[in-house]
């Protein structure tokens, strides 16, 4: 009866609580989809994909959740047609590995008629619905089970060894030196098993951390929206509204006034989206300051006009969460300073975003790109581009260009690494 | 081996989320009897709960296979009241100053929030309507026995669309929920639909208006069909039924237009358990010729004993769309009842007027027409509310 851990303990007192203390200020009908909708979510966790102990806490949850409940008479645990084997055998599982305490727990609840035996999961409304909220799945709850742990267990790899060494014992048997198998016959690898065995350990290391960087990743996501949160809860009007405001002058600040007879196609930038973004690119600030625009001098073939350039990484990639470790402030290090040189337009560049991409890696940036020198016939433009990364990579290809005001081509594209 | 079974004819998604495959509503409640034991069926007021706590025990010890020490102590381990806290008296209005939950911090915000700024607090008309129609039959046993619902009997959940498509409708359209037994016969729902169309009264009564409400509609006209999964069920029960389906059905096969081969059946001869359905998935209910109700069935479970048992009950309304009642537009009071055209007395048209205001001011003492209209018998949509 250990099994019961503390945080699932927790998990349970703490959504208890909702309905033990407090559903006497909900009125009956806000109860009931309230109460519906708590074990619909809870009941998520009941089921597989997720990890055997995940499965007990959800079924403490379920048990904790439906006795507590204040409705009348208790709203019930929607069980779907298609999903009972996977609970029967479930139960076997308990009952097996002496998990009494949990299968004691699910015999009360069913001998409680707690469950409706339903076609479905969900009531189903076709399209009725304005939109179908998606189903967020918390990975990190899921079985860690996977194909090459499943396929090259310990057995396997036990038993190959005896075949192995059988097989070797039968060459020697059947050579001409009885001590050491002919060549002819050496047809494969003496340390096949081995070899097998190092890569599945380094699969297995492999997946592993995997999972810890997604862990992490998740907890510094997790850590600046509780701030948020917290910050919310302590004082919602004037401090949200400070950042709001920060959060604005910062992407508004990156856009440069056009001029005069431009003003109508003046550049807009998107405010980041993610909270992510803001707050953590210390070469944006530094560009910020706005400096004064040149004089227009039409004559010149080749001017130096001076780019502002914010960049965008793609963070939406799991895969992918190089870039998350900006805390450190020796990353300024990392910097890599790039130079894009642009030539020979015939087209008038305004204000565009370019998508660049690194073949290598696969790693997009996106970058916006503002030049107020547009009605000038041809331009050579150097950019200074920055890119926080740590891979430098030998060729950066221009994808696309959208704006309407680049008809030229852009494909004498230089990019130097300085 | 049962299982394999359950799995495989199991009722799963089409297109996620959404609506499912289809599958015969009989075999599936088949295979859930098949799956459950009687405990889990039961229809009986409450469980068997009177068993002595050695009885009770040596059970758990049986079926768990544990010894009996263990039984007693789980017992005393996992009951429910281990679940509250037994320090702090329970008054679920109030929540503990002391609490660190963020739930209850939330929630405590937003009720003095709301203390703060409304001023009467308690449950609007259609809130209370609506919690009153979920829950009126619920539990509900028959006084004779023999109306009781039968253990591991079906209840399909069946939201009923009307056909007024408002502007304001244009996002969430209206309909009812009604639940229907799988035993029931489909002549029974669609008796128990109650449409306006229905109630139309056909004709012009300037002359005569007291003669108006002999027949509606529903007299009149008795043909109506619903469509399930390429078959038409019409109901065929009065001799003057007509099979409204001839002409789609006609229509579909005199160019081959790709919608296979549709049937037409009686609607009285079959239950919801003989039809192949899939959940979540629209159909039709059509009747009075061209008034056509979207259904859909959400949800198929079995029955439960705190459901509502009295199988006369059935099909049960649960929910009621609020339709706005069009008022008279002399007292601004009643519900209209007449509507008139090209009316001489009237500022607009169509007039509408409740029964009393309509004959106040278009017909004298002895009963004669004043000034020139056209009058209907109208029926609200509303009147249902």
């Amino acid at each position: 009866m250990d099994f019961l851990k503390p945080a699932l303990l927790y998990l349970l007192a703490s959504t208890c609580f909702l309905f033990v203390y407090f559903s006497g200020r909900i009125r009956a009908l806000e109860r009931n989809k309230l109460t519906k909708k708590t074990l619909e979510l809870a009941q998520q966790y009941f089921l597989p994909p997720y990890a055997f102990q995940i499965r007990v806490g959800a079924l403490y949850l379920l048990y904790g959740l439906y006795s507590a409940q204040l409705c009348q008479p208790k709203q019930k645990i929607r069980i779907a047609l298609k999903d009972w084997p996977e609970i029967t055998k479930f139960q076997q599982d308990l009952i097996d590995s002496q998990h009494y305490d949990a299968a004691y727990i699910f015999r009360t609840l069913r001998l409680a008629r707690a469950f409706h035996f339903t076609a479905m999961p969900k009531l189903l409304n076709y399209r009725t619905k304005k939109k179908i909220q998606e189903n967020e799945f918390k990975e990190e709850f899921k079985d860690p089970s996977n194909r090459v742990n499943t396929l090259i267990t310990n057995d396997v790899l036990e038993e190959l060894m005896n075949i192995h060494d059988h097989y070797q014992k039968m060459k020697c048997v059947i050579s001409a030196d009885k001590s050491q198998p002919d060549k002819a016959l050496s047809l494969i690898k003496d340390e096949f098993v081995i070899t097998l065995k190092d890569i599945t350990l380094e699969h297995q290391e492999w997946q592993q951390n995997r999972m810890k960087l997604f862990l992490n990743a998740k907890e510094t996501d997790e850590i600046s929206s509780k701030k948020e949160e917290q910050a919310l809860l302590e004082s919602e009007g004037s401090e949200r509204a400070s950042a709001l405001a920060r959060i604005k002058y910062r992407s508004y600040s990156a856009v440069v006034e056009a001029s005069k007879s431009r003003r109508h196609r003046q550049v807009k930038l998107e405010s980041s989206e993610s909270g992510s973004n803001y707050g953590k690119s210390p070469s944006r600030s530094k560009k910020n300051s706005r400096r004064p625009q040149p004089a227009r001098t039409r004559d010149a073939v080749e001017i130096k006009g001076e780019m502002q350039v914010a960049k965008k990484t793609v963070t939406r990639h799991i895969g992918m969460p190089v870039i998350t470790e900006e805390e450190n402030p020796d990353e300024e290090a990392d910097l890599v300073p790039v130079d894009i040189q642009v030539k020979k337009h015939q087209a008038p560049l305004l204000a565009h975003r370019m998508t660049l991409s690194c073949t290598r890696t696969g790693l997009e940036f996106q970058m916006i790109i503002i030049n107020w020198r547009g009605d000038v016939e041809e331009v050579g433009v150097e950019i200074n581009v920055k890119l926080i990364t740590e891979y430098r990579p030998k060729e950066l290809k221009c994808l696309d260009l959208e704006e309407e005001t680049l008809n030229g081509n852009i494909t004498d594209l230089n990019i130097k690494w300085t | 081996m049962a299982a394999v079974e359950a799995a495989g004819s199991a009722p799963d998604y089409e297109a996620a989320e959404l609506y499912t495959r289809a599958f015969p509503v009989g075999a599936f409640g088949r295979c859930w009897r098949q799956q459950l034991g009687p405990p889990d069926l039961s229809l009986a007021a409450e469980a068997a709960e009177a068993a002595a706590a050695e009885e009770e025990e040596a059970a758990v010890a049986a079926e768990l296979g544990c010894a009996a020490e263990t039984a007693a102590e789980l017992r005393a381990v996992c009951s429910i009241d281990m679940l509250m806290s037994s320090d702090k008296e329970n008054d679920p209005d109030v929540i503990p100053e002391d609490s660190s939950l963020l739930s209850l911090r939330i929630r405590k915000k937003a009720l003095e929030r709301r203390e703060e700024t409304i001023v009467v607090d308690r449950a609007c008309r259609q809130e209370t309507l609506a919690y009153e129609m979920e829950s009126h039959a619920i539990g509900k046993r028959p006084d004779n026995p023999t109306d009781l619902v039968e253990e591991g009997e079906l209840l399909l959940t069946l939201n009923i669309f009307y056909p007024v498509i408002f502007q304001k409708h244009k996002d969430h359209k209206p309909y009812q929920t009604v639940l229907v037994l799988g035993s029931q016969k489909l002549t029974e729902l669609r008796d128990s639909i109650s449409c306006v169309s229905d109630l139309q009264i056909g004709g012009e009564f300037s002359s005569q208006p007291d003669q108006a409400p002999e027949h509606i509609s529903k007299d009149l006209y008795k043909s109506a069909f619903f469509y399930f999964e390429g078959i038409f069920y019409n109901d065929r029960r009065y001799p003057e039924c007509r099979d409204l389906s001839r002409t789609i059905i006609e229509w579909s096969e005199s160019h081959d237009r790709g919608y296979g081969n549709l049937q037409s059946v009686k609607m009285e001869d079959y239950t919801f358990n003989d039809l192949c359905l899939k959940i979540g998935f629209p159909y039709l209910f059509c009747h009075q010729g061209n008034c056509e109700h979207i259904i859909i069935i959400t949800d198929i479970r079995l029955i439960h004993h705190d459901d509502c048992l009295d199988r006369n009950l059935y099909p049960l309304l649960v929910k009621k769309h609020w339709l706005c009642t069009r008022k008279c537009f002399v007292c601004k009071m009643y519900t209209a009842r007449w509507v008139t055209n090209d009316d001489s007395l009237a500022p607009e048209d169509p007039c509408f007027f409740c029964d009393i205001c309509f004959r106040m001011l278009h017909y004298d003492a002895e009963g004669n027409k004043l000034g020139e209209f056209l009058a209907y018998p109208y029926v609200d949509p509303g009147i249902f509310n």
